[in-house]
């Protein structure tokens, strides 16, 4: 496998054999990410080759650094769009779960929803993610940004999935009294 | 504030959060070699931190002379009747205890036995009695713990020609047990409060440890016995957020 600032040469020499080294490189981790927020192997296929056109289409200019984060955040977003169209019609796929569980933590609160943006709960919960120690963090972005499930994470972090489920309930519930900290919810 | 958003903020953090779930891997924890310790009787005490050193100390009487914690159970008038722990006399030095920091305590996969071949067999307190020539259980039980449904009591496997080939033993003292009778959870940490002894004379054990990479398995010479303790630890925070170190750990 040739290392990211490689394929990144290839994109800016416009060479299609800049997508076929991005897909060796990350294809797997990009599908399994798709595959479990849309939960069907069509429209993650379909994910992932916009997300690869949508790099094809950006960079250049864009310069991506690292191109791991930057290329699982198009696919995430994409994937997210399609998960929303379906879940206006159907709940399905381990991302359900995983909102319903955030959901318990963060919903019946009254909340500042429309004075908070994305980018700036990003930032809160940045600083929450630093108060964690690093197998915490991953295991909170495995479960909330990767949308695996826990026995993908059991298997990673080499825990069972009992301690997974433990050490995300006290999570959840330290990073619901942070945000109320932070006045997240008001 | 609802699942969409934070869904979306998701998507805003920065990427080295990305990054450092997507390259973590588990260490290759080391498996207990269990079978160097096959010929000898071994024993494994999983337990909670903070009961071990109380069992000890408070287990028949520490002279006051000795602040070491030299363990002195009461003698009987029968000192050559192994099969009660309560009848010998054993003296222990804390100092000649090796604790074992465990990553953690998990299931191996079980051995499948052809029933064609095989059969299990439950034994009850005596015939474990018999087989082992002692008692297992504790003289000393914390206050707050209490033993498990079917201590002392086994369910081993001998083949057709009545040769024991699984003859692990269980006995769980805990604070509290779900209807299934396995030890519940605590509400304050959700952890295991109590501790377990797992017995077996052929070192064929259910459980296994996850040692910590950099420590060895030491094992503890009690009376004659290969003593394994393990003993497990979860960090909690707020973590120091230049170090990520933890502000205590609570006993698993």
């Amino acid at each position: 496998m040739i290392d990211d600032e490689k394929i990144i040469e290839l994109f800016f020499e416009r060479s299609e054999q800049a997508i076929r080294e991005l897909d060796i490189k990350y294809g797997k981790i990009c599908h399994n990410l798709s595959y479990n927020i849309v939960n069907s192997k069509r429209d993650t296929e379909e994910c992932v080759n916009d997300a690869y056109l949508g790099a094809w289409n950006a960079i250049p200019p864009a310069h991506p650094d690292p191109l791991l984060s930057y290329i699982v955040k198009i696919v995430r977003n994409i994937s997210l769009k399609i998960y929303w169209r379906k879940e206006a019609a159907k709940r399905s796929g381990h991302y359900t779960i995983a909102l319903e569980e955030i959901e318990a933590c963060i919903a019946d609160q009254k909340t500042v929803e429309n004075e908070i943006e994305a980018r700036e709960l990003a930032r809160i919960i940045e600083e929450f993610l630093d108060t964690l120690s690093g197998k915490e963090r991953v295991i909170v972005m495995r479960r909330y940004a990767y949308a695996d499930t826990y026995a993908d994470i059991a298997k990673r972090i080499g825990i069972s999935e009992k301690n997974v489920s433990v050490r995300l309930t006290l999570i959840r519930q330290k990073m619901k009294e942070y945000l109320i900290e932070r006045e997240v919810f008001v | 504030m609802n699942a969409k958003l934070f869904s979306e903020a998701m998507s805003e953090v920065n990427g080295k959060y990305y990054e450092e779930a997507a390259n973590y891997h588990c260490k290759k924890h080391g498996w207990v070699k269990w079978s160097a310790m096959a010929a000898c009787l071994t024993v494994v005490l999983f337990t909670v931190f903070s009961v071990i050193p109380n069992y000890f100390r408070q287990q028949g009487t520490t002279p006051p002379d000795n602040p070491n914690g030299v363990i002195v159970d009461t003698p009987t008038d029968n000192p050559d009747d192994v099969t009660t722990p309560a009848t010998s006399e054993i003296h222990i030095s804390m100092d000649n205890i090796s604790f074992n920091e465990a990553g953690a305590l998990t299931d191996v996969v079980r051995i499948w036995r052809d029933p064609e071949l095989y059969e299990h067999i439950q034994w009850d307190k005596d015939a474990v009695i018999e087989y082992y020539g002692k008692d297992f259980t504790p003289a000393y039980i914390p206050d707050g713990l209490t033993a498990a449904i079917g201590n002392g009591t086994a369910r081993v496997v001998a083949d057709k020609s009545a040769n024991i080939v699984e003859d692990t033993v269980w006995l769980g003292f805990y604070h509290d047990y779900y209807e299934d009778g396995s030890p519940k959870l605590t509400e304050g940490v959700t952890a295991h409060k109590g501790f377990s002894i797992t017995v077996s004379k052929i070192g064929l054990l259910n459980d296994c440890f996850y040692i910590l990479p950099e420590n060895e398995v030491k094992t503890s010479d009690i009376d004659g016995t290969a003593v394994t303790f393990g003993y497990r630890s979860m960090p909690y925070g707020p973590y120091d957020p230049d170090t990520h170190e933890p502000s205590g750990y609570y006993d698993m």
